[in-house]
């Protein structure tokens, strides 16, 4: 199958690129742009370890083609802190204990900001039912809870 | 997990998928959010060499509300927008509380309505609120269209009735009755997320002041090869006057209207609480 | 508790910062140039001999550059323990004969992932099946099909047994001849599987000077690196393993595999990177899960609830090979006497092949299954005598001093305390009345406990941790130490203990870790051993240090290194705080002054130095560890008696870990585990038949997420403390408290339905047919 010269925006910047359809924008954003923070847990949906931001919303990046991904913002947990300043919720992580092994983390941030840019107090039902697609085996999820609610309190 | 490769097609307009579609038939799948088709064909269950990709087309993502005909819901509409669209919201209430229900927030975002019903999974969670409210979808392809009930799409486990050069276009659900209301109960299969193990929706007309249910619509998901009415059940309360011992004569019908495959006894069971439920609760949205 | 800065306070992670802005680098994240990507053929068959194996097509196939099979390896075998009674018995590629569905039998090495999926499908093999079986129990009978001869030191007529445990003292006849009343029960664990989010991965690089370079994602690089030299047939000098970040691993990734061995052998026969990475598909139908284990119980018990005798069999279905098979039923032995006093016990354990992917341990290794037994007969012995369920542990627990039966010194225990304070802080006595009084209503509470015993650290290769600590002549510290953090905190709490001792602060500490060439030995991330040896050996090359340093900064300061205090960045004299040298002046001072001494501490740690090896795998004789961790934890669910389902709402674990080093870590140790047992007791099994596994993604294989997240409460009970200068002693913290929380989760379910279920997990069928049967039953 023949590459087709795409454009992607990620994390403010843009970048062209030959893929074959069938590239998921997970492939290449971690093989042809060396943006490994999003994972592969599964590859077919369940995990949420691919999860980046496309015009703000989380999307599976393993199901969606890098060619679907052209004319869209697309944010990736590389794109979260602003130089050496990180973002709330990646201090808020730290501080309070929410990673261990870490390989959810950056799809468990993504999706808990846009769970936040939605609703900047949402109840703990509200953010536990939104975070039920990142799959954490580590945590438990406490103080993954913990932390979204610190920065929803202003607290960080 | 790699998708296997394919040869991408991203049409314009609808004629021009139509006539991808009518050329290359079976060899073609239709991509719309992707994720019934691209995890099917990383599991080699599905092959296609062509993918036509829905999504560059304008104006499939539209619902709209018509006062004599009802609500129409365009191929591109997502799962999310139907949890949170206010007519939906306001006139079938159960039905976004069963496409919240979907997946997860990430799958909710991606998938669509019509995508789902066209995966025909046994258990989508929208196929029973939707089968209550007589939904019908209209198909159409490069020299006709036609409009089928949404019992008749089914045809079996993930399968439909779906021609090769097909495409479902519409979602058309009629205008609600007066005095009717719908609930959507389910079971999942194990913990929170992942499949439904049994979902009962209930459609019930009822005049309020003699309690008379008029119409009943009970449908249930993930107990056979196709989402199903329970038709017997139904005419047990049709026509009759709601009361305790009728509901549960009617839920215990319901329960043995279903084929369930794997754990059938549990699934029984819960058919039989779930129905129940599900008409209480559409009784108290109504009064 | 003398005043410290850093050791048990809850300082963040060190690797915080990179994993949360995705800069950590995982295995499945590397690349080097010139990479191929391997994929593993895999057995479609249960049981069979390979005739033939024909690999030309796939050889020619563009862009595939090696294929090998167990022909083109050395045929040296490896196993999970490696001792005289039990030798390896697995090949890295199958040589004649497939055991189970997935097991490896060829590898492929091409320049995508494409073309090595269709190169294995081009490889031709011939077959010829054998009769095959699933079930242990069927398979001890003499007339199952044979998997591997049974053990020769076996006496009994039981086909298929890969390793038996036989233990006891005292006189068990006399003890049931004894008691008031004796129990007969039989538990049944499922097939569970860990879950680690990152799959199995490994990236080998074979340089031509005759070096290979390992990253993969594992529990520890030492025992990673000593099994793949062995089979490779190279030294132990010639690979490297090194450190690469881990997606967790549970227990699932300690020994080796057969992955890492094809990696690193198609990369030796290219002379290129070589990476396979498993796909979760994969990972549920080939990889090892944990061991299912069924437990036979007979307990006698005096009128007032003090045991008396106990008979324990179990029966593990290792799979195909002998796997970490041997060493749970060993396990098992020591999860059964550890928690209660039992003056009589006849322990016999069977780990027996199957013909189905080969088990690994995970989380708590046999003590799930081992303390669900025991703990729910503990409540059902209570109920038939009208005893109250924390009573009748409160008056076995195992108690400070006692000396245990294999002849191991409690040097300390919280038990009672922890049992007294979860009962305590959770209201136990008057839920658990509650909860026996609410027939009739639809939604019912229950409450329960379960007590749990660990050990903290035993021997096995490499036996001994060892830790460098560098000083740099700017004030910062090098901490080189073979530890590998798997999520755990390693790196974390082991720089917690370097900063206190030599008065640093944390960002002062680069940590250079769990890579074979450059950092000292270590005994791994999978044997509890991890803040006890590691951190002791971590203690005792910063106090090294902290001497050498002191001994400059005393001639500096005019004063006596034992007057001297390293606080602050800064080693100044006691009492005298004007006379003072930042730590970077000290180091400096030493390396340019005066002799040259750039200070370098060296610290090492064994467990029971007085001991050769960990005790007899067979016969349970000798010294299993130093340290013993205990905890009680309490479980309160709610369950729907219409539908069956059951909801965790809160869990307490009151525990005994010696004192935390860091109590964030270690609350969220706790979290995950509670987690864990939630899944074990409720959700989660591998479902399989005739050694094919049905569950192959997270769809069909329920592990908890975000809205099954549960209220977790902690109860420290601290029996250990820290001082400067000598080892200290503290204990595991993370394997223990998975298993009293499964029993404690049974345990509520009973109080809240009067269904006692004993096999897990507690489907919902389970109940309501359990609560069907009491009123058909009633009738």
């Amino acid at each position: 199958m023949k590459k087709q010269l795409i454009e992607l925006k990620v994390n403010g910047e843009s970048h062209e690129l030959a893929v074959e359809p069938q590239r998921t924008l997970l492939e290449v954003l971690r093989e042809d742009l060396g943006l490994t923070g999003a994972k592969e847990a599964c590859g077919t949906g369940e995990c949420g370890a691919c999860t980046v931001l496309i015009n703000g919303k989380p999307i599976l990046s393993c199901l969606t083609l890098a060619i679907e991904a052209q004319g869209k913002e697309i944010t990736t947990i590389e794109g979260l802190a602003k130089g050496a300043e990180l973002h709330p919720l990646q201090k808020a992580f730290i501080r309070y204990g929410a990673i261990q092994c870490g390989y959810c983390t950056s799809g468990m941030i993504l999706n808990a900001k846009s769970i936040l840019d939605e609703n900047p107090k949402p109840s703990r039902e509200e953010i536990l039912k939104g975070l039920e697609g990142n799959l954490c085996r580590c945590t438990g999820y406490n103080k993954i809870l913990e932390a979204i609610m610190a920065v929803s309190i202003g607290e960080e | 997990m790699r998708i296997p490769k394919f040869e991408y097609f991203s049409p314009s307009s609808i004629e021009e998928a139509c006539s991808l579609l009518y050329k290359y038939k079976s060899e073609a799948k239709l991509l719309a959010g992707g994720t019934d088709l691209f995890v099917k064909m990383k599991k080699k269950e599905l092959l296609p060499k062509f993918v036509i990709n829905l999504k560059g087309i304008e104006g499939l993502d539209k619902i709209q509300w018509d006062e004599k005909e009802g609500l129409k819901i365009g191929p591109l509409v997502t799962h999310d927008t139907i949890v949170h669209h206010p007519v939906v919201r306001e006139k079938f209430d159960f039905l976004a509380e069963a496409c919240f229900k979907i997946g997860t927030r990430q799958v909710r975002n991606m998938g669509t309505l019509v995508g789902n019903l066209c995966n025909a999974s046994p258990s989508s969670d929208a196929a029973a609120p939707l089968l209550v409210l007589e939904t019908k979808l209209k198909l159409i392809h490069l020299y006709g269209e036609r409009t089928v009930s949404l019992q008749e799409f089914f045809v079996g486990p993930f399968q439909t009735i779906l021609e090769p050069q097909e495409m479902v276009v519409e979602v058309w659900i009629p205008k609600e009755p007066p005095q009717s209301a719908g609930s959507y109960q389910y079971i999942h299969k194990a913990s929170s997320v992942g499949e439904t193990l049994v979902g009962a929706a209930v459609f019930l007309t009822l005049d309020p002041k003699d309690k008379t249910c008029r119409e009943v619509r009970i449908g249930l998901s993930s107990v056979a090869p196709t989402p199903i009415r329970a038709k017997a059940a139904e005419r047990i309360l049709n026509g009759k006057r709601v009361e305790e011992k009728l509901i549960k004569e009617a839920a215990q019908m319901a329960s043995e209207e279903t084929q369930p495959r794997s754990r059938p006894w549990y699934r029984r069971e819960m058919s039989r609480v779930l129905v129940e439920q599900a008409i209480l609760q559409a009784m108290e949205k109504i009064q | 508790m003398e005043e410290l800065s850093f050791v048990g306070k809850s300082v963040p992670r060190k690797d915080g910062m990179e994993k949360a802005t995705g800069r950590a680098l995982y295995t499945v994240d590397m690349v080097l140039p010139g990479m191929l990507w391997g994929k593993i053929l895999r057995s479609p068959y249960p049981h069979a001999k390979i005739l033939n194996i024909d690999t030309s097509r796939a050889q020619r196939l563009p862009g595939v550059k090696a294929v090998i099979t167990g022909k083109d390896t050395l045929g040296i075998k490896h196993g999970f323990v490696e001792t005289p009674r039990y030798p390896p018995d697995q090949y890295p590629l199958a040589m004649d004969r497939v055991r189970y569905i997935g097991e490896e039998v060829a590898a492929v090495a091409a320049i995508d992932e494409y073309i090595a999926e269709e190169a294995l499908s081009l490889i031709k093999v011939d077959y010829e099946e054998l009769p095959a079986v699933f079930d242990p129990e069927e398979a001890m009978r003499p007339d199952a099909p044979e998997i591997h001869p049974s053990h020769p030191k076996v006496r009994e007529p039981y086909k298929n047994i890969g390793g038996k445990t036989e233990t006891g003292w005292g006189d068990i006849e006399k003890g049931f001849a004894e008691s008031y009343l004796v129990r007969e029960d039989r538990f049944e664990g499922q097939l569970r599987t860990h879950c680690y989010m990152e799959p199995q991965a490994t990236l080998a690089s074979y340089d031509l000077s005759g070096r290979l370079n390992v990253w993969t994602s594992s529990q520890g690089p030492f025992i990673k690196r000593a099994k793949l030299a062995t089979t490779l047939g190279l030294p132990f000098s010639n690979v490297r393993v090194l450190k690469a970040y881990v997606g967790g691993a549970y227990g699932g990734k300690i020994d080796l595999f057969s992955h890492e061995f094809c990696a690193s052998l198609l990369s030796i026969k290219t002379g290129r990177p070589v990476k396979i990475v498993w796909t979760r598909q994969e990972v549920f139908e080939a990889s090892r899960h944990g061991q299912p284990i069924i437990v036979e119980l007979k307990t006698g018990v005096k009128k007032d609830g003090t045991l008396l005798a106990q008979q324990v069999k179990v029966i593990n279905n290792a799979g195909a090979y002998r796997g970490s098979g041997v060493v749970v039923i060993f396990l098992c032995w020591g999860f059964v006497m550890l928690s209660y006093r039992i003056p009589n016990l006849k322990y016999e354990g069977y780990s027996v092949y199957t013909n189905n992917p080969v088990r690994a341990p995970q989380r708590g290794h046999g003590a799930p299954n081992l303390r669900f037994a025991v703990d729910s007969q503990m409540d059902m012995i209570a109920e038939e005598l009208g005893i109250d369920p924390v009573e009748i542990r409160l008056k076995n627990a195992r108690q400070k001093g006692e000396i245990l039966p294999n002849g191991d010194y409690v040097r300390n225990c919280g038990l009672v305390e922890c049992i007294e304070r979860a009962a305590e802080e959770t209201q136990f006595k008057e839920k658990y009345a509650k909860g026996k009084r609410q027939e009739g209503q639809r939604i019912r509470r229950g409450i329960g406990m379960g007590v749990s015993s660990y050990f903290s650290g035993s021997l096995i290769y490499p036996n001994a941790s060892a830790a460098m600590v560098k000083l740099n002549d700017d004030g910062t510290v090098s901490l080189l130490t073979g530890a590998l953090d798997i999520g755990q905190g390693a790196e974390t709490i082991l720089s917690q203990i370097v900063a206190e001792e030599l008065g640093v602060s944390m960002e002062d500490i680069r940590v250079v870790a769990a890579d074979t060439e450059t950092t000292p030995v270590d005994i791994g991330s999978w044997i509890s051993g991890g803040a006890y040896v590691s951190g002791n050996a971590v203690k005792m090359a910063a106090s090294d240090a902290r001497r050498q340093l002191f001994e400059v900064a005393a001639k500096e300061l005019e004063a006596n290194p034992e007057d001297l205090i390293a606080k602050n960045r800064e080693i100044y004299v006691k009492g005298s705080p004007g006379r003072s040298l930042s730590f970077a002046q000290a180091v400096a001072a030493s390396i340019a002054k005066r002799r040259g001494n750039p200070i370098i501490g060296q610290g090492h740690y064994r467990t029971m130095k007085d001991v050769p090896m960990h005790p007899s795998l067979a016969t349970t004789k000798g010294r299993w560890s130093d340290n013993y961790a205990f905890d009680a934890q309490v479980a309160e669910v709610e369950v729907d008696t219409w539908t069956g389902q059951v909801k965790l709402l809160k869990a307490t674990t009151a525990h005994d870990c010696g004192f935390p080093i860091n109590p964030l870590l270690v609350e969220g140790q706790i979290d995950g585990q509670v987690s864990m047992a939630q899944g074990h007791a409720l959700w989660e099994e591998v479902l399989m038949e005739k050694g094919k596994t049905l569950t192959t993604s997270f769809l069909d294989y329920k592990i908890p997420c975000a809205k099954d997240m549960v209220e977790s409460h902690y109860i420290d009970v601290i029996t250990e403390k820290y001082e400067k200068d000598i080892p200290y002693r503290t204990k595991e913290v993370g394997e223990g408290y998975v298993s009293g929380m499964v029993a404690a989760i049974a345990n509520a379910v009973y109080n809240a339905t009067g269904v006692r279920v004993k096999t897990l997990p507690i489907y919902p069928e389970k109940i309501l047919k359990g609560l069907k049967e009491k009123k058909d039953g009633g009738k």
